[in-house]
């Protein structure tokens, strides 16, 4: 219980009336990777929106580094913080969502800049996406390119990359391999992974590539009806029988005990 | 005994919110009708005008209805439909001397042929460019009328008799001048069963709205459009009731699903499209009898608006609820169009007005507020309010009974289905509340 | 058979042209972001004229010392314009399609809402400047209704004729012939459009704009305050649109009225799906072919009706011909409507489509 870089604390979130996280605690330390895993409706996604403050809190905490803001909100943060602020310490959170996560007719340098919407852009620009290029090559022969004309990947590639330009110390990722090919969803894994080993960022994910992505990260976490239902290193709930049987099983036998 | 109908009243309000919004909608155009019947020697002009008025506007408004209540598409070109109808069938009968059924049938077929030519470039395209070309369409059938002078031009009456793009309609002047039509009704043996009545029940009801100085053409002519409206009424909801009109307001949810089961969408725009140019093109037939002669500028794109307050005043998708909406906006209409009522409810704010003379001369302001353009923002302003706050209308479209066809379905079915509609609700419910949150967190 | 006077009606088409670009920047940026078309932009036309009129009243009021026209003078007028109608564009997202859009009502229920707000307008100006027939009224009868440039630039009557042929059997009369008026609409069309492809393209804002028209929810999350420009979307394209109004208004030969917008709707239309929506460029080649689709229609088939033309012609060999009336111009954009959702629904350089999502 010490040193988390963000603890959630029994919140309890949803939309309008309707509950949908019931009490939930969770926590990423630093430089550590987090795997939240759950059946489809269980409220992964609205788990980690409210995280990120799109969703408002009934009850419970989220507090960053022990600092408590009940109602974070990546948009008041970003204008909170000065231009410098941002390039020299980097924003808490980037987040990456699952669907329509780039923006079609602008270019891709102008989606990167969409990234750091913040004051005088453009002289912390380019600092920036040196060093973004470096991760992502292929967006720099595309620069000027609509991103519409992106393939999936390269647009899951250019989301990631948004998220990144203002240097976040906690990545949150919704579903990134969503909509992708195997190979190149382990691609994706990978890279986001060594984004974790050399840059130091740590990752939430909420995957449907349950098994893969539980071997890659450190923990995990199992989500069901807006409660957590099982948690623990990631060796551990890969190994647990009843984990097996629901989320990582075969397909078959699922089915004939539901119905 | 009072209390009783206080107590039934306002249950029967708790159930339906909308009859007090009705109620109050329809207290002060009731009284501003019966003012204007009262600054008026003949009463029973303003009446008949009222009543022909509201049957016309009813056909045309349920026609729209078919196509915007349930069906989905914004069709703002109805103009073109009244214009064919009246236009054609006047100027073949009183120009080209052909008999007057045959002059109507043949402006009904073009009005309905121009409702599937239109419908064919435009039934693919989103509802908003739909409008504009449906309102391009309305707007080019008048510039046909308006441009073309060796055909569509009828000779003058006076001498030397040269096109004029005014038509004069010879049905209805034939009408009212042969025997018995020419007649008023209080000379006619029928009118003195009215009496008898009026003195049965000692309400001089009759007298007072003056009927005896309609004439016998007035109450023939409102007596075939009350039976036309009725046989619209009927033929529209019978549509709606049937399957095809379930289809109908599926592809009005959600296009792409009722493709996804094989339906072809595109098929039942055009037909609804095309039925619904039919029936226009009747109200235009009726239209016609409204005036003694008329111009292509009498067929502007603000009939086609008109319209839509009926519709959506009223409420979409069912009949009742337009002919409550074209009954009211038409007795206000017609009301402030009255020409005492222009007169007397007249107000100028100017620099010789007591108040802020001095104030409104440097502003150079000279404010005429008169009830022909105040109907319109009065109008206007009401049809945004029920846009944002009942979008229903006045009387909302009626649910489908879903118990009936979902005892179709066996046990296991059943399930499936209320699983996917609780579901599909809760997804809905989340959107709206999640759209919700946002904005509270925005301001 | 003379040519009629070719060049002058290629003068004419220019201008009408660069009136079609000034004011259709307006109704083309609501349209790209907020993706639904205004009907009432017909409104903020005439709206503009109006405010711009009445601050000449004003002013030649308050101030009849100004001869020289320092403060009382088009560019002034044109800056009240901008602000009034971009008021009013504020005004109409704020009461009622914010609030539309919270409802998730329909594409339907804004159009008949813009339509609605359109009508309201109209009636309203109607009341407060005097309605059709009547043209505006003026209480100070000895203030002028048409507006000056500041006194050291031309009057804006003043014509600038180029004769280049006269009375030649074979080219007939070929003259320019445009007013200062005329020049300062072409000038202002082509800065406008200029400018605000400038800002769409270039600047933070232009870019949250359009950050804003691909995904609200996506562009709020990186922290773009997409109320705010919401809000800045319509007071730019209203007030623009106010201000090209004012400065179109001198251009007018005969008096204005409440229903002048309107009769111009739809060929903004055309403009706007022609040129593509969210491209201000397409939208000047656009404005280009209406406007010279347009006068060549009127020259076209007014040579038609003179005797020996394709009317006495077919009169004649086929025994049956319709009426080429000139009248039809004003049918063109309809029928470049047709052609273009017919062959390119996106228009020359647009990113919207015109058709419905299909499966």
């Amino acid at each position: 219980m010490t040193k988390a870089f963000l603890r959630a604390e029994n919140i309890v979130s949803g939309y309008g009336k309707l509950h949908v996280i019931n009490g939930a605690n969770i926590h990423i330390d630093e430089r550590e990777m987090v795997t939240v895993i759950g059946p489809n409706g269980s409220g992964k996604s609205t788990l980690i929106k409210t995280l990120i403050g799109l969703v408002k809190i009934f009850d419970g905490r989220v507090t960053i580094r022990d600092e408590e803001r009940g109602w974070l909100d990546v948009q008041t943060r970003k204008r909170q913080m000065k231009p410098d602020e941002i390039i020299r310490e980097g924003i808490p959170l980037g987040y990456v969502p699952q669907l329509n996560n780039v923006f079609p007719s602008l270019t891709i340098e102008e989606n990167l800049k969409m990234g750091l919407f913040v004051k005088k852009w453009d002289s912390y620009y380019h600092e920036r996406s040196e060093q973004i290029f470096e991760s992502f090559p292929i967006l720099r022969e595309r620069i000027n390119q609509r991103a519409s004309l992106l393939s999936g990947g390269e647009r899951q590639m250019l989301a990631l990359a948004r998220a990144l330009m203002p240097a976040p110390k906690l990545l949150i990722l919704d579903e990134p391999t969503a909509a992708l090919a195997p190979n190149l969803a382990e691609e994706m894994l990978q890279l986001i992974v060594s984004l974790k080993n050399t840059a130091g960022i740590s990752i939430l994910l909420v995957e449907q590539r349950a098994k893969r992505s539980l071997e890659l990260s450190d923990r995990g976490y199992v989500l069901v009806t807006g409660m957590i239902a099982a948690k623990g290193p990631a060796k551990e709930l890969l190994s647990e029988d009843k984990i097996r049987k629901l989320y990582l099983g075969d397909r078959a036998k699922k089915e004939k005990e539901v119905g | 005994m009072k209390r009783v109908d206080v107590s039934r009243f306002s249950s029967l309000v708790r159930k339906h919110p909308e009859l007090l919004i009705g109620l109050a909608l329809a207290i002060p155009v009731v009284l501003l009708y019966l003012y204007a019947l009262t600054t008026l020697e003949v009463k029973s002009k303003l009446l008949f005008s009222t009543a022909s008025a509201l049957l016309v506007f009813f056909v045309g408004a349920i026609s729209l209805d078919l196509e915007v209540g349930s069906l989905g598409l914004p069709n703002f070109g109805k103009v073109a439909f009244f214009a064919l109808g009246a236009y054609i069938s006047a100027l073949l009968y009183s120009v080209y001397d052909v008999s007057y059924l045959v002059a109507v049938i043949t402006a009904l077929i073009i009005s309905s042929l121009f409702g599937y030519v239109l419908s064919i470039p435009t039934v693919r395209l989103r509802a908003d460019y739909f409008a504009i070309m449906t309102i391009a369409g309305g707007e080019f059938i008048r510039f046909v009328f308006q441009n073309e002078k060796r055909w569509l031009w009828a000779p003058s009456i006076l001498p030397p008799h040269t096109p004029t793009q005014i038509i004069s309609n010879r049905a209805k002047i034939e009408l009212t001048n042969i025997s018995p039509f020419n007649m008023r009704l209080g000379d006619m043996d029928i009118y003195h069963v009215l009496e008898s009545i009026e003195n049965l029940l000692r309400i001089r009801i009759f007298t007072a709205l003056d009927i005896d100085q309609l004439f016998v053409w007035e109450v023939t002519l409102l007596t075939v459009f009350f039976l036309i409206a009725l046989a619209t009424y009927w033929f529209i909801e019978r549509i709606r009731r049937s399957p095809y009109g379930r289809t109908l307001r599926a592809i009005r949810e959600d296009d792409i699903t009722v493709t996804s089961v094989g339906k072809d969408v595109f098929r039942f725009r055009w037909q609804v499209t095309t039925i619904s140019a039919f029936i226009c093109g009747l109200a235009g037939v009726m239209y016609a009898f409204s005036f003694n002669a008329f111009e292509a500028s009498d067929f502007r794109p603000e009939l086609t608006f008109v319209l839509y307050f009926y519709v959506i005043i009223g409420g979409l998708g069912n009949g009742k609820g337009v002919f409550v909406g074209t009954a009211l906006v038409t007795l206000f209409m017609q009301a402030a169009s009255v020409e005492a009522v222009q007169r007397n409810i007249y107000m100028h704010v100017g620099p010789d007005s007591p108040l802020f003379g001095s104030f409104l001369e440097i502003l150079q302001l000279d404010i005429f507020i008169n009830p022909f353009n105040m109907r319109y923002v009065v109008l206007g302003t009401i049809l945004i309010l029920f846009l944002i706050f009942k979008p229903g209308g006045l009387i909302p479209e009626p649910r489908t009974d879903n118990e009936k066809y979902l005892s179709l379905l066996t046990p296991y079915e059943r399930a499936r289905s209320d699983e996917a509609v609780s579901a599909r609700q809760s997804l809905t419910e989340k959107e709206r509340l999640f759209e919700g949150t946002e904005d509270e967190n925005d301001s | 058979m003379t040519l009629p006077n070719l060049l002058n009606h290629a003068t004419l088409a220019l201008v009408y042209a660069g009136v079609l670009i000034m004011l259709t920047i307006g109704l083309n940026m609501v349209y790209s972001v907020l993706k639904f078309s205004n009907f009432a932009h017909a409104e903020w036309v005439t709206m503009g004229m109006f405010a711009s009129w009445w601050f000449l009243q004003i002013l030649s009021y308050i101030l009849p010392w100004d001869t020289a026209h320092l403060l009382n003078n088009l560019f002034v007028h044109a800056v009240f314009g901008f602000l009034i109608v971009g008021i009013f564009g504020i005004l109409g997202e704020v009461l009622v399609f914010d609030r539309l859009r919270k409802l998730k009502a329909g594409l339907d229920s804004a159009i008949v809402a813009s339509i609605a707000i359109g009508l309201i307008v109209r009636n309203f100006l109607a009341m407060v400047f005097g309605a059709y027939p009547e043209p505006n009224r003026a209480i100070c009868p000895t203030c002028t209704s048409q507006p000056s440039l500041p006194g050291f630039l031309p009057d804006l009557n003043n014509i600038v004729t180029i004769k280049l042929v006269e009375n030649d059997p074979i080219f007939g009369t070929q003259w320019i012939r445009i007013n200062a008026s005329g020049i300062l609409i072409i000038v202002t069309s082509i800065a406008m459009v200029l400018a605000i492809d400038y800002v769409f393209r270039h600047t933070k804002f232009g870019i949250a704009m359009r950050a804003t028209a691909d995904s609200i929810e996506l562009a709020q999350v990186s922290g773009v305050d997409t109320r705010r420009i919401v809000h800045y979307t319509w007071f730019l394209a209203a007030g623009l649109t106010g201000m090209g109004a004012a400065i179109y208004r001198p251009y007018l030969t005969g008096p204005f009225n409440s229903l002048t917008g309107l009769y111009m709707l739809l060929p903004f239309f055309a403009v706007v799906i022609l040129g593509g929506v969210g491209s201000f460029r397409g939208g000047i080649i656009a404005a280009i072919i209406i406007a010279y689709a347009r006068q060549a229609t009127v020259v076209i088939f007014s040579w038609f009706q003179y005797p020996g033309g394709l009317e006495e012609i077919l009169e004649e060999h086929i025994g049956f011909t319709i009426t080429f009336s000139p009248g039809y111009a004003d049918a063109i954009p309809f029928v470049i409507l047709i052609i273009v959702l017919l062959i390119r629904p996106r228009g020359i350089a647009g990113s919207v489509e015109a058709t419905r999502e299909r499966v």
